[in-house]
């Protein structure tokens, strides 16, 4: 059995479609065949709400009179890269503002979504086109032009989990580590997590409709280190960072629900990102992938205290999202950073906005990148 | 009926066996979880007092009379749950068993058992824990 996206398309205007969480996917999955599914099953919701650094948005602030171009801008003390055009701007979610730590480009685009006023300083050298050198003003999401979150790596396939060796704690961005193997941390939404769902990518890709922070947004390319060459275990499963994506919407339509700004200790800044994507059921292949459960997924666990980052052990989300794993004969407590819960609700908000008839599904207009190469600095 | 307290010592009263006395003129259990005191900083400790109520309290108005800071941590830890997101980071460093994660995915938070080492302020990305001594 095969099914187009615009057959899919179809049914949900006419409110015939069948469209069902990841959570509920994985329960059919254990009473029917892949075949049997493709057939029940039209959409399958994904998602993930967890913490992702590489994310930000282009603002445009509208020109001041006499114009300027701002050329250092700061958001209520957060430096904005300005270093395009005229109004343009891009605020990074990791930028930490000058006074305070724990402060950061994070917290600006929460407090835009918020639709809270922020300071806009501003500093050009001036020139004949662009006279002004100096301004200072209040903006909010209302009173600029666009607030366009781009966020350059988003929605992991598959992540390192992180522990210590060492006599001293470790502040990092997989969270607090502490001393000799005290815990070990973890951030994926596991078989909820888009694509996981979609290992190959079959139907993921460039102009996918998603879910983003509240938004309806797009993948609108591979995200920066997309790794498809990662190896895979005998699920299908790459065994540690793999595929990635850019994503884009409108600040305008996020809500703060589905976006928060964090504060790592002694780390600094990141962003709660919020990404919901619909998975088409074409055919049996896609069902089966679907069916995917958290013991079949596996990462390694590095140890972040030792140079190099050195593998100590594979384990499957089942164990690690059990509480405790067994490393090298001691049971160590185990924690997540990324919110299941918040990826259960995403699910759940991504279907009934199908339902309504408010969010269609859309054919990719071209594929992710496979059997790439990553490049480290030399 | 059991409950944890923070305990402050004032460096005036380190000499006196303050723990022994309240343990022989109260029947009360004690045991003490987490202590720093320096005969001449002062310091505190953390305890956890069992028994029947009445000695419970008997405990509470022995230590104040001998000038002991007492504060029951349950009521001076404050998690604002409206604003969780449910990550779990903070229940990587709670080791007392005050956090832990149900089998709904959700952040669930037992005050009574907290002993006020104060790792899960640090370790929250949303700042949501804070302590009122
Ligand atoms: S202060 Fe926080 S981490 Fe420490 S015991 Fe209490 S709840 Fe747990
Ligand atoms: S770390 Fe903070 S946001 Fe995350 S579960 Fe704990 S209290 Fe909630």
């Amino acid at each position: 059995m095969q099914k187009t996206i615009k057959e899919i398309n179809q049914k949900i205007k006419k409110k015939q479609a069948v469209i069902v969480t990841a959570a509920e996917f994985k329960k059919l999955s254990l009473k029917h065949r892949p075949e049997q599914l493709c057939k029940k099953v039209d959409v399958v919701t994904t998602a993930t709400f967890g913490p992702m650094c590489s994310s930000g948005a282009f603002l445009n602030f509208g020109h001041s009179s006499p114009p300027m171009r701002y050329e250092r801008i700061s958001l209520n003390g957060v430096n904005a890269y300005g270093g395009i055009a005229a109004a343009d701007a891009y605020i990074g979610a990791t930028e930490e503002s000058s006074g305070n730590q724990e402060y950061g480009g994070a917290h600006v685009i929460e407090d835009l979504i918020a639709g809270k006023e922020i300071i806009m300083k501003a500093h050009a050298k001036g020139t004949d086109c662009y006279p002004r050198r100096e301004t200072e003003a209040r903006i909010s999401l209302g009173s600029i032009n666009e607030a366009l979150m781009f966020n350059p790596r988003n929605a992991y396939q598959n992540y390192a989990a992180a522990t210590n060796s060492t006599e001293k704690t470790l502040y990092t961005y997989m969270g607090t580590l502490l001393p000799a193997f005290g815990n070990v941390t973890y951030s994926t939404s596991g078989e909820l997590s888009p694509l996981l769902n979609d290992p190959d990518l079959k139907y993921i890709g460039i102009g996918t409709r998603i879910f983003l922070g509240g938004a309806s947004g797009y993948v609108v390319w591979n995200g920066t280190q997309h790794f498809t060459g990662r190896e895979k275990n005998r699920h299908n499963i790459p065994l540690g960072p793999a595929a990635t994506i850019a994503v884009t919407g409108s600040l305008k339509d996020m809500n703060t629900r589905y976006i928060r700004a964090a504060c790592y200790e002694k780390y600094g800044t990141s962003l709660f990102v919020g990404i919901g994507v619909p998975v088409a059921v074409k055919d049996a292949a896609t069902a089966r992938a679907l069916s995917v459960r958290n013991r079949d997924i596996e990462t390694l666990v590095f140890d972040y205290g030792m140079a190099g980052r050195p593998s100590l052990g594979q384990f499957n989300y089942e164990q690690l999202m059990s509480g405790e794993i067994e490393l090298n004969g001691r049971r160590i407590p185990t924690a997540s950073l990324s919110s299941v819960k918040m990826a259960l609700e995403i699910c759940d908000e991504l279907r009934n906005r199908i339902l309504s008839g408010s969010f269609l599904l859309t054919d990719a207009v071209a594929s992710l990148p496979g059997n790439n190469k990553i490049h480290q600095l030399k | 009926m059991k409950s944890i307290y923070y305990l402050r010592f004032h460096p005036e009263i380190t000499k006196e066996p303050i723990i022994c006395n309240l343990i022989k003129e109260v029947a009360v259990e004690v045991n003490i979880l987490r202590a720093g005191i320096d005969a001449r900083k002062g310091g505190f400790m953390v305890i956890e007092l069992g028994g029947e109520e009445a000695s419970i309290k008997n405990s509470i108005g022995f230590l104040t009379k001998r000038r002991v800071g007492i504060d029951e941590i349950s009521s001076r830890i404050h998690y604002d749950a409206d604003q969780c997101v449910h990550c779990g980071a903070c229940t990587a460093v709670c080791f007392s068993g005050a956090l832990g994660m149900d089998n709904e995915s959700q952040l669930v938070f037992a005050p009574e058992k907290c002993i006020a080492c104060s790792l899960c302020l640090k370790a929250c990305p949303l700042r949501l824990f804070s302590f009122s001594f």
